[in-house]
């Protein structure tokens, strides 16, 4: 019953008979194999590579709407510069203007970047009284990498973080963001903590 | 003492029913799935924790591949046929009935649409991959990009918009799209990503 039955065997050649040991039966197991390997070959390269997709919305460029872009609190945001070789140089925007201070965090460690924006949650829901307020603002260096971008575009829901945006990057904040690139001290600092996160 | 009885055991396992499973199975997952499409450039997406899934019609995918070339492609055949028919005639460009044909069968490209009807006579994939394809022109100046985005939602105004971006492409490439769409009032749209699972993230 495993095979198939193949006792009608005829087609003699050259008219020689030969007494067969009439097998009648044929292995299927070549055949179960065969047809499993091509399921596997199709589960694999068909259904398994389904493409999500992330939602953006950006605001319009109408001239018009331009006029009534809301003024925000600077200690509600925080600006999130995407430099290049996986690296996030961040900073709190501060009332009046002081040039702040940048900092660097290693953006292929999810933890690190979630540390980021929920101490500033923290900060921001001290101040005003709601997580929710704080702002981020995320720009991007021209050397930066699409990868990182969706990082942390993804880090946002992550986060809880309503309020985001990818804007232009300021003339100031890239100077000092390249300013860091060739600094040698902060180069070491940030591989110091890349090695322990 | 009774005799010990020895079952007799057959060497030959029942692959019938086995074999009838296999091929059964096979039958569904040919007939359900769909085969990966022919794209004229391989892009590497990056993952995401988003489970969105894109919808399987009424898309305009925007390819930006490692180098920052642009790519366009909308999914249905009979606007792609629309939308050939009617950039052509804005440009300036004839082609042939069978150039045609073959454009309304090509998923995505990227070349200035005066190569088009050089690009669509390079039916075969050999000669499709020799191809250069360097991207279609998005600068201020000649913005085919931002016209070929702009007919297709003239033709179709449900399409949605996919960017599906290389993991190791510049940003600003990917800015520059971005910027189009928002110049065209689309400021809405979505980032094709895969799924992040544990063993890539």
């Amino acid at each position: 019953m495993a095979e198939l039955d193949t006792s009608s065997s005829g087609g003699h050649k050259g008219g020689k008979k030969r007494a067969k040991k009439s097998p009648g039966r044929v292995d299927l197991t070549a055949m179960v194999d065969l047809g499993f390997l091509l399921i596997t070959f199709f589960m694999l390269t068909t259904t398994m590579n389904k493409p999500k997709a992330m939602d953006i919305v950006m605001p319009s460029k109408d001239k018009i709407l331009q006029e009534e872009i809301p003024e925000v609190a600077a200690s509600k945001v925080l600006n999130l510069i995407i430099g290049k070789e996986d690296k996030l140089y961040w900073y709190e925007s501060v009332d009046g203007g002081v040039p702040p201070q940048m900092e660097i965090a290693d953006l292929t460690n999810p933890m690190e970047i979630e540390k980021v924006i929920i101490e500033k949650q923290k900060k921001v829901a001290a101040k005003w009284g709601n997580a929710n307020e704080m702002i981020a603002l995320i720009k991007t260096m021209p050397d930066a990498k699409y990868k990182n971008l969706v990082f942390i575009l993804d880090e946002m829901p992550v986060t809880k973080t309503g309020k985001y945006a990818i804007v232009e990057l300021a003339k100031p904040e890239q100077a000092m963001v390249e300013q860091l690139y060739s600094d040698p001290n902060f180069k070491n600092q940030t591989e110091g903590s890349t090695t322990n996160p | 003492m009774p005799k010990i009885k020895i079952k007799r055991k057959s060497t030959a396992i029942d692959m019938t029913a086995m074999c009838d499973v296999a091929f059964l199975l096979l039958t569904f997952f040919m007939l359900t799935s769909k085969f990966k499409a022919q794209e004229a450039v391989t892009v590497d997406m990056p993952a995401s924790r988003s489970e969105l899934s894109i919808p399987d019609k009424d898309i305009m995918i925007i390819s930006v591949d490692k180098d920052g070339k642009v790519f366009f492609g909308v999914d249905n055949q009979n606007v792609r046929a629309e939308l050939l028919d009617s950039m052509s005639a804005a440009y300036g460009v004839t082609l042939t009935p069978a150039q045609k044909k073959t454009f309304i069968f090509t998923e995505n490209f990227g070349v200035d649409i005066r190569q088009l009807p050089q690009l669509m006579d390079a039916t075969n994939e050999k000669k499709l991959q020799q191809f250069p394809q360097a991207g279609i022109p998005m600068d201020t100046v000649n913005n085919q990009l931002g016209d070929w985005i702009l007919k297709a939602r003239y033709i179709n105004p449900k399409m949605r918009i996919a960017i599906k971006g290389d993991r190791l492409t510049d940003v600003p490439a990917v800015n520059r799209v971005i910027e189009i769409l928002q110049e065209r009032k689309t400021n809405r749209f979505n980032l094709i990503t895969t799924l992040k699972t544990e063993s890539n993230k």
